[in-house]
């Protein structure tokens, strides 16, 4: 937090001696309000950064958010913007954060450049998974936008549109650091900070007619270990094996994302395609494959919807490289703990798909609110491989299907 | 009472039906005309110059009025409703700023009268000479 903090303080202090009397203040906002549940016990659904997440007895919390976001504007060519948002932390607990703060320089219409806190575009709608007015889904497929844990980029970046022919381009390059948060699941306390480091990538978006393409890349570093894994790295390194103990964990390890979208919408029918890829260097971080497909068609206020979406775990879910058998027998039943740690971190995640139903309900828009919409979907999980899917947890040996119902409503203001 | 409501729904709707639209800029903005694919990658915030590549200051019509809703089907394809939707993306995501809401067609005129950069659209029975039509919808 401490390099954000001073990054914030380092762009105010640059736009403070610039501020004249033509400065303008503006703010707007979004909320949603949201219940779901899954009908499995014992069974959650969550992103890796989350401590608790929809579970057999329901939650108001999950999907629930306040967003309130101000920019000064200082000139045409200077503003500010901060984002700050009230919703449930990694830590477990419901609080606020800033979700973006950054300065920005436009020198010309077509150009921006932003320092600060932002949302990198490492998938199509990343840097917008909070505004649930503006988003088909009730949430993002997490078939994809489950396979990147870091989302917030302490750096800069800039936004260039151009014209080639007559597709309208938009190239988005980023640099910086960010912070991977993870809850401390041993003790249900707290959260780990895991530092990244040199997080670059770039978006490109095409737009013809009523078709969007686009491609992003993106690599990034992790700076720290997990402490979860301090125990097994020492024991392995003690047992002779060292070079293995070395490809484990998250410290060092390098998480390039390729990014494919298309997305078609005629203004009555809709048509959104994602694929993504994460690689990996690390035996227990496994390499995975997303994508989904999702089709809508609006009647009027109403827009049903549908998704399909598969995960792939493209590495290997078992680790041989421990040689049991041939050990002295005193070390025997240590390596065989460690075997088994590591093939567990490693098949922590399986393939799996999901089929999901939606209404999206446009609601008149009355008084102070801008803008309403009601959401309800059902999302029918399938694990595979005799795994638990994306499920972050399950009964041991649990690998059959679950559904997810959930309800939204979504404002802005 | 049940024809003379009839002949009422169909008396406005043939009203709706005339009334044209028109996208207007500045006098002294150089593009000629606008097509209406331009028009709609402007408000729906995908292009932020003008075909020449000068800057773009959008003004819109209040909520309530039906030009608003006739003007983003007749520009865009789309509800009202889809660019608020999609203006909320933008804005949240700090790639734009939305459309100007003011109150009314003379409001309109003379934001665009008034500034080289700014776009509008109003009925086209308010035009007159403090602004350019660049597209008639």
């Amino acid at each position: 937090m401490r390099f954000r903090t001073s990054l914030i303080a380092l762009a105010v202090a640059a736009v403070l001696p610039s501020v004249s009397s033509a400065v303008e203040f503006s703010y707007n906002g979004f909320t949603t309000a949201g219940y779901s549940e899954l009908d499995e016990d014992g069974v959650v659904f969550k992103t890796t950064n989350d401590m608790d997440g929809i579970d057999s007895s329901g939650t108001f919390e999950y999907d629930s958010i306040i967003g309130l976001q101000g920019t000064v504007k200082f000139s045409d060519e200077w503003s500010f913007t901060a984002q700050g948002v009230v919703k449930r932390e990694t830590d477990g607990d419901f609080g606020p954060s800033v979700d973006w703060a950054y300065l920005k320089w436009q020198p010309v219409s077509n150009l921006a450049v932003r320092a600060g806190l932002t949302r990198p575009p490492t998938f199509m709608f990343s840097d917008s998974i909070y505004v649930g007015y503006s988003n088909i889904w009730v949430r993002p497929p997490l078939e994809v936008y489950g396979i990147s844990p870091v989302y917030q980029l302490a750096g800069v970046d800039a936004l260039w549109r151009t014209n080639l022919g007559p597709v309208r381009l938009t190239v988005q390059p980023y640099y910086g650091n960010s912070e991977l948060k993870l809850p401390n699941t041993t003790t249900g306390e707290g959260e780990y900070k895991l530092d990244v480091k040199d997080w670059y990538g770039v978006a490109l978006t095409g737009e013809y007619g009523s078709f969007t393409g686009r491609v992003g890349y993106g690599d990034k570093q992790y700076d720290d270990e997990h402490p979860g894994l301090a125990t097994l790295k020492t024991s392995l390194t003690a047992l002779g094996y060292a070079d293995l103990a070395n490809r484990l964990g998250m410290d060092g390890n390098k998480s390039p994302i390729l990014n494919l979208g298309l997305q078609y919408d005629n203004g009555t029918q809709f048509a959104v395609a994602e694929y993504a890829h994460r690689g990996t260097d690390s035996i227990t971080v496994p390499e995975l494959s997303g994508s989904y497909f999702t089709f809508g068609n609006r009647f009027g206020s109403f827009t049903p919807y549908a998704t399909v979406a598969m995960l792939n775990v493209d590495s290997a879910r078992s680790n041989e490289e421990i040689q049991i058998a041939s050990a002295p027998a005193p070390l025997r039943p240590a390596l065989t703990a460690l075997d088994a740690s590591i093939d567990g971190l490693a098949s922590a995640v399986s393939d799996q798909n999901t089929y999901s139903l939606g209404l999206r309900y446009d609601v008149p828009s009355f008084s102070v609110l801008k803008g309403a919409v009601v959401k309800a979907q059902i999302d029918h999980v399938e694990p595979k491989d005799g795994g638990k899917g994306f499920f972050s947890a399950a009964p041991a040996g649990f690998s059959d299907s679950v559904n997810i119902y959930s309800l939204t409503f979504d404002f802005i203001f | 009472m049940r024809s003379v409501i009839a002949g009422l729904t169909l008396a406005l709707a043939a009203v709706s039906a005339n009334a044209d639209i028109v996208v207007i800029v500045n006098p002294k903005n150089p593009a000629a005309a606008l097509s209406a694919d331009q028009v709609s990658a402007i408000y729906l915030g995908t292009a932020t110059t003008f075909p020449d590549g000068s800057g773009v200051a959008l003004a819109d019509q209040p909520e309530a009025a039906g030009i608003r809703g006739d003007f983003y089907q007749k520009a865009t394809g789309r509800s009202a409703a889809q660019v608020k939707a999609t203006w909320a993306r933008i804005t949240f995501t700090g790639k734009g700023t939305p459309p100007k809401e003011l109150k009314s067609d003379a409001d309109v005129k003379a934001f665009v009268a008034g500034d080289a950069k700014a776009i509008g659209y109003i009925d086209s029975s308010a035009v007159d000479g403090s602004v350019k039509v660049a597209l008639k919808l």
